[in-house]
């Protein structure tokens, strides 16, 4: 598989994960186990929930932090094999957590009975007087069970790393919405405890780990091959990736500040609501209290003029008491402990209702005196003293609950606002981050792009440089060709005339002399011819095609008979030898390898050559067999030398260039040449194509 | 200045090095060819010759040479352009031409035949071989092979 042949390579460990992340985070998580744990062994409240009033860490939770932690740890980068101790440590690790994790869920789901958590407390038998019993939460539970998801599909290289990165999401965002509910002291732990319940310090250290994770989680694609050809690409890629989970969790804060701000305005909503209700109330017991007092202010005037309009206020007041009345009513229903104030009230309205009744009759049919005298009873008085009084009663714990209310209501005002600015400010700093991240990481590729072109040029002027080069050696040849000859030309006609005209008059040392200039002028065309050969080799590009060895080896053969028809020689050339070759290169090569075997058979009286093909270790192997003089197999290494000769020019007449156009003609081909002799008994010479 | 020659064979040499001159004449007198020889030193006075211009005028160009052994390498004018000029003008377009040169350059080759040379031979280093290379020449050249008048 592909993907694991990549991740054996150090060059792809960034982009594959680093573990670096998830290795710092769970060491950060020990240590604040190490805290918790010696919160407990030592009392300090403080260690284990921070605030009295907010839930602690259960020991319990502690210890699956812990074992998470080490199988973290233990993960290493990722290849932990199974059966290995280390691999049967970290399954122990996970699975004990994640059957707490169920367990717990299965108690909160299906209600079933089992008492881990007291296990584990047992031993610190003092609960430190927490507002909370501790345990291990249902939404501690899902996150551990989602840690644990993650952490399996890391270590057994699971094909779809969506999934782990979706489940750390949701632990983020579970544990962000939790984090700022205890910064705001929100309420919202405390009623969606299902989802939410869980200490500070759990929070934390999920948190930690899940974006320590999430930093080092392996990136896996179809594209990975893609990828690992471009090391200079595969570090940005997982910078990227790094770049995308912060703006995720930038998106996640908003997400939370959302959710805060929603419960935030509804507890608004129900607070303004409140206070509005207080404020109702005190203005109806108020109101109650105006209406008398109208009434009563009627009843005097009627009293001291006799003047029927004053009957209109106290007529109208009175009316509106029945409203009051209602009003009575309903808080008896809704304060059923005041029945005995309200009756009390009811009854002292009605008794005072009558004295004004009475004392308005006496006045219009008795006169002034008569009632100003049930007046002077102080009857009214009394029961307008008793009457306040007991809207005072009333009113004063309203008034307290309203002072409260509308405390209430401005705190959660102001965290309202808090949460919505302070968590935007948050997001818009981590946003400012990202688009730093982005922007540097912009530069990069530009930076590598620009690069890659500046390679890519390079490369073009090297091409072009090449090219030149080559240009240069044509005509380096083309003039060698002319140039170089024509002055062999001179020297070899002219000892040639010498010889022709002054023979006769020269002695047979001058003679001498001249023939080998002449010989000497021969050798040099000779070698001359060789380098061009050798050269033309070089510069040619390799242009591949069907071709019969056959035939070009019976063309050879048949120029060769036809340069020395008196020779007795025995040639076999194997049948259907065709491969996909250069012809030109490989003629050359034919012509070389055929031509030595001729020339090295040449003292024999019947010689016998062979050209064929058979196979040597599963692969085809052509080779040209004679029964000439044969060399010496020390000196094989020698053989393919340019220049270089096993037999001197009395022996066998030679440049020395043949057998090294053969050996470049071959590699040009990419196969291999080699050969094998004994003195005296012929050689064979081996050669492949790839063909 | 040559002197006008009307109604004899003679060969044009083409050719700037005086020592391959004058073993390629004394080839051609060794092989019984005593037909005149004109040498020119280089393309352009080649093409003087030929066309009759420069310090070649006056001369009739329908007076043409038996064959031309014309050199590649030349000073100023170099062989195939000479070539170029003889195929191109009417006059002198069936002219005869062997290109007589030291190159074995396949794209030598190519372009002499391309531009329409009659024959292509390679200077040999060797004496006796060179020797028999121009006599073969010549004979054919002046003796055998026919050309319009």
């Amino acid at each position: 598989m592909s993907a694991e042949m990549i991740e054996n390579t150090s060059e792809q460990k960034s982009f594959l994960g680093n573990p670096f992340f998830r290795r710092t985070s769970s060491i950060a998580v020990l240590l604040l186990v190490g805290l918790v744990f010696a919160g407990w062994i030592l009392g300090r409240a403080t260690f284990v929930s921070i605030l009295p009033q907010w839930p602690a860490v259960a020991p319990l939770t502690a210890a699956c932090f812990f074992l998470t932690a080490s199988a973290i740890l233990l993960l290493g980068d990722g290849q932990v094999p199974v059966k290995s101790w280390r691999g049967v440590l970290l399954a122990l690790c996970l699975s004990v957590v994640l059957l707490i994790a169920l367990m717990v869920l299965g108690r909160s789901f299906f209600f079933w009975n089992l008492p881990m958590d007291m296990l584990l407390l047992e031993k610190k038998g003092e609960l430190l007087d927490l507002k909370y019993p501790p345990e291990l939460p249902p939404a501690t539970a899902i996150c551990f069970l989602l840690t644990q998801l993650h952490l399996f599909s890391v270590w057994f290289r699971a094909k779809f790393s969506f999934f782990r990165i979706f489940f750390s999401v949701v632990v983020l965002f579970q544990t962000l919405v939790v984090l700022m509910a205890y910064l705001y002291q929100a309420e919202i732990i405390y009623e969606f405890s299902f989802l939410l319940k869980m200490s500070v310090l759990t929070a934390w250290m999920f948190l930690i780990l899940n974006l320590g994770l999430m930093i080092s989680s392996p990136l896996k694609s179809k594209n990975i091959s893609w990828f690992s050809e471009f090391s200079l690409v595969s570090k940005d890629v997982a910078r990227e990736k790094n770049l995308y989970i912060g703006i995720l969790v930038v998106f996640l804060i908003f997400l939370a500040i959302g959710v805060l701000a929603t419960h935030s305005l509804e507890n608004m909503k129900q607070s303004f609501f409140l206070v509005r209700e207080s404020q109702e109330k005190i203005t109806a017991l108020t109101q109650l209290h105006l209406n008398l007092v109208s009434a009563e202010t009627g009843q005097r005037g009627y009293i001291l003029t006799g003047n029927e309009d004053y009957l209109n206020i106290y007529n109208s007041s009175l009316q509106a008491l029945e409203s009051s009345k209602e009003f009575l009513n309903q808080w008896l229903l809704d304060h059923p402990e005041h029945q005995d104030i309200i009756q009390d009230i009811e009854s002292t309205v009605f008794v005072k209702r009558q004295e004004m009744e009475k004392t308005i009759a006496l006045r219009r049919n008795n006169g002034f005196a008569a009632a100003a005298a049930l007046v002077n009873t102080n009857q009214g008085r009394l029961a307008m003293r008793k009457i306040r009084g007991l809207l005072k009663q009333l009113q004063e714990p309203q008034e307290s609950l309203l002072k409260e209310r509308e405390y209430t209501s401005v705190v959660s005002t102001r965290r309202t606002v808090t949460t919505i600015v302070l968590g935007s400010l948050l997001a818009i700093l981590l946003m400012a981050i990202c688009l730093g991240l982005y922007m540097k990481n912009s530069l990069r590729r530009y930076a590598a792009e620009n690069r890659i072109k500046d390679l890519n040029i390079t490369l073009e002027n090297k091409l072009l440089e090449l090219g030149f080069a080559n240009k240069e050696l044509e005509s380096f040849s083309y003039s060698v060709s002319h140039d170089l000859r024509a002055p062999l030309r001179a020297m070899s006609g002219f000892s040639n005339i010498l010889l022709e005209d002054y023979g006769p008059k020269l002695d047979k040392e001058a003679q001498g002399y001249l023939m080998r200039i002449v010989a000497a002028s021969d050798k040099m065309s000779q070698l001359i011819n060789g380098i061009l050969d050798i050269s033309r080799i070089a510069r040619r590009q390799l242009h591949r095609e069907t071709l019969s060895l056959t035939a070009i080896a019976s063309q050879t053969v048949e120029d060769l008979r036809r340069s020395e028809p008196y020779r007795q020689v025995e040639i076999l050339i194997d049948p259907d030898l065709s491969v996909s070759a250069d012809n030109p290169l490989m003629t050359t090569a034919l012509q070389n390898l055929l031509g030595n075997a001729w020339k090295f058979t040449s003292k024999k009286d019947l010689a016998h050559i062979h050209f064929g093909k058979k196979w040597q270790n599963g692969r085809e192997v052509f080779f040209v067999e004679d029964d000439g003089a044969g060399f010496d197999m020390a000196y094989a290494e020698k053989l393919f030398g340019t220049f270089q000769r096993l037999h001197n020019d009395n022996e066998f007449q030679g440049t020395g260039v043949g057998l090294a156009s053969v050996r470049r003609v071959i590699h040009l081909h990419g196969g291999e040449v080699w050969a094998e002799s004994r003195v005296g008994q012929g050689a064979v010479f081996y050669f492949t194509l790839n063909s | 200045m040559a002197e006008v020659i009307k109604n004899s064979k003679y060969i044009l040499l083409v050719e700037d090095n005086r020592d391959d001159e004058d073993l390629t004449i004394r080839a051609l007198r060794k092989g019984n060819i005593s037909n005149e020889i004109i040498v020119t030193r280089d393309g352009a006075e080649a093409l003087d010759f030929i066309f009759a211009q420069g310090s070649y005028a006056g001369r009739n160009v329908m007076d043409r040479p038996q064959v031309v052994l014309l050199d590649l390498k030349l000073p100023k004018v170099n062989g195939l352009e000479v070539l170029e000029k003889i195929r191109q003008d009417p006059r002198t377009k069936t002219m005869p031409v062997v290109i007589l040169t030291s190159s074995r350059e396949e794209s030598d080759l190519v372009k002499g035949y391309s531009l329409g040379v009659n024959s292509y031979i390679c200077k040999p280093v060797d004496m006796a071989q060179f020797t028999g290379a121009i006599q073969q020449l010549g004979l054919y050249w002046l003796v055998l092979n026919e050309i319009p008048s």
